[in-house]
């Protein structure tokens, strides 16, 4: 027989609050959005999906990804509703990023804005928004503003799946094998981030309080490093779901920055203080500590599996897995972001200079050597004028 | 008319019917978001968990055993979901959350704000069976089966969170005193 406890629980319990009508109509349509498609529906669109299919699997890891989401789709591309970008948001082919040589992408975001250069011709000169991510290949776009997140084909801006959110997405990524996105929305409470698939469905939240940057992905695509809004250095499996802290290491308490290397398991962590730390995730957490850049916001960029730069300060500081010591070249200016050439040659860096203009510029990678070379500046890829806070480099 | 079963109108989901996919989901969400409220403290986390649970749920309607009720099949969903979160936001998720219970429980009589800050403050596996024995009405046998638990030991976490929420209320009384 209940005890007066008990029946004041249930009364408390029962009488909670409800949801918010909001709340419940973005669930529902999210909801509906993840039913299964009807036995002759699935059959139809399954036949549509062959040369995707033969997409993903060019993306070399995507089946071991499809296989452990339970064989549905998650493809790069759009939800299987098409339609045509409304007029005035296609990407406009206006003179601003200039394109590094050999690259088929390369953009900015910066103070809310973005820009783009492509191979294809399609181009973003300062586009209001908060996120843009690139897929592999350059394909696709995931734009991020205070409604959501879309994606627009690169190529020709048709328009994808629009996934809108809570907040205003900040930051996204996409996997290495194009089937996932993950991305972060500054909500009430705090910066969230999400886990989705490559068509704009089946987001997660992954954590509620997250840094505002893009997380990095492994190269194999199931899994991706973030620091959480504490500082701690997380890694999250996109096969299992599983998200585990790494140990600190090397007095890294409050990590400031993380990137995976384009192969294997190792991540390199970063904090204000100029500490660098380079952990094998797929080796027990095993960790090195590495001669400290400078103090500063750092930026990681890798060169090659075993080889990166960070930049902090107004020095970069290159790396070599194995060896001790560090080359450091100083570079015109504070560094505000940082990103590699796909072979590692060559970087580009957004520098900011004593007026507070920030320029970005492509240089050639530093050399490895005992002695510093001064900064190789090829060219200049891009004027953003007087843009605080950090800048978010891609290049493919 | 007669109201459709949860059986009726999973199968007719599974065919493709989104009116009655949308059937289901009115039936169940308040219940789902009110479990993941109670088990993560927080009505943020609380909306997405129940969403996701249901994303979850409807994605895999095609392997749910019909024979079987749908409702401990979506809570055992949102309760696993709540935990994982649980787990990987530990040390966030405190007094953080109590304060933001306060905010939302203000209009609450004193001695329920208490209470449910009280069940806040369990540990989340105690949490858990007292939100769903008491929150959802669910049997101790039913619990057991949803969280995949020996009877024993959901009748052992319940003792266990009955006494320490009696504890605090003591502790609680004793101060005032």
């Amino acid at each position: 027989m209940p005890d007066e406890l008990e029946n004041r629980l249930e009364r408390a319990l029962r009488d909670a609050p409800p949801p918010a009508a909001d709340t419940t109509e973005r669930a529902l349509r999210a909801a509906l959005d993840a039913l299964p498609a009807a036995a002759g529906v699935h059959r139809r669109r399954r036949r549509l999906l062959v040369p995707a299919v033969a997409c993903a699997v060019a993306f070399v890891f995507g089946g071991v990804t499809l296989a452990a989401t339970g064989g549905r789709l998650p493809l790069v591309g759009p939800a299987p509703r098409h339609h045509r970008a409304p007029p005035g948001s296609e990407p406009v082919s206006t003179p601003g990023a200039v394109l590094p040589r050999g690259a088929i992408a390369f953009s900015a975001v910066a103070a809310g804005r973005a820009w783009l250069a492509t191979s294809s011709g399609a181009a973003l000169h300062g586009r209001p928004l908060s996120a843009l991510a690139i897929s592999p290949g350059a394909v696709w776009m995931v734009e991020g503003g205070p409604s959501g997140l879309r994606a627009v084909g690169v190529p020709d801006g048709r328009s994808g799946f629009t996934r809108p959110v809570r907040g205003t997405a900040l930051a996204a990524a996409w996997a290495p094998a194009g089937i996932r996105i993950a991305y972060v929305v500054r909500a009430p409470g705090g910066d969230r981030l999400y886990d989705m698939f490559g068509n704009g469905t089946h987001a997660v939240l992954v954590a509620a309080h997250a840094l505002p940057q893009a997380p990095s992905w492994r190269w194999d695509s199931q899994a991706f490093a973030y620091i959480r809004a504490d500082g701690a250095v997380m890694i999250h499996n996109v096969i299992d779901g599983a998200t585990s802290p790494l140990p600190s290491g090397c007095g890294l308490h409050h990590a400031a920055a993380v990137a995976f290397a384009p192969y294997g398991g190792l991540l390199a962590i970063a904090d204000h203080a100029g500490r660098v730390r380079l952990v094998d995730t797929l080796r027990h957490g095993h960790g090195t500590c590495v001669a400290g850049a400078g103090p500063g916001q750092p930026k990681i960029a890798w060169l090659a599996p075993r080889e990166l730069v960070v930049g902090t300060g107004a020095t970069i500081t290159r790396y070599v897995v194995g060896l001790a010591g560090a080359d450091v070249t100083t570079v015109p200016g504070r560094v505000a972001g940082i990103a590699a050439s796909p072979g590692g040659r060559r970087i580009a860096l957004a520098v900011r200079d004593a007026s507070g203009e920030v320029h970005v510029i492509e240089a050639r990678t530093p050399r490895f050597s005992e002695a510093s070379h001064p900064l190789q500046v090829y060219r200049v890829l891009l004027d953003l004028g007087r843009v605080a806070g950090p800048v978010a480099l891609t290049w493919q | 008319m007669h109201a459709q079963s949860d059986a009726e109108l999973v199968g007719r989901a599974r065919e493709g019917s989104r009116d009655a996919a949308a059937e289901l989901f009115a039936r169940h969400w308040p219940d789902a978001w009110r479990v993941a409220r109670a088990v993560t403290g927080r009505r943020d986390m609380a909306d997405d968990v129940a969403q996701d649970a249901f994303e979850r749920a409807f994605a895999a309607l095609g392997r749910f055993d019909r024979r079987r009720p749908f409702a401990p099949w979506l809570h055992r969903i949102v309760v696993n979901r709540s935990l994982d979160l649980i787990r990987s936001e530990r040390r966030l998720v405190g007094p953080d959350a109590l304060e933001r219970l306060e905010g939302e429980w203000r209009d609450r009589s004193g001695e329920d704000r208490q209470l449910l800050e009280a069940v806040v403050g369990l540990s989340p596996q105690r949490r858990v069976v007292i939100v769903l024995r008491y929150g959802l009405g669910h049997s101790p046998a039913a619990i057991a089966e949803l969280l995949e638990l020996p009877v024993g030991t959901v009748h052992s976490r319940l003792a266990r969170a009955l006494d320490e929420l009696r504890e605090r209320e003591r502790e609680r009384d004793a101060g005032r005193a």
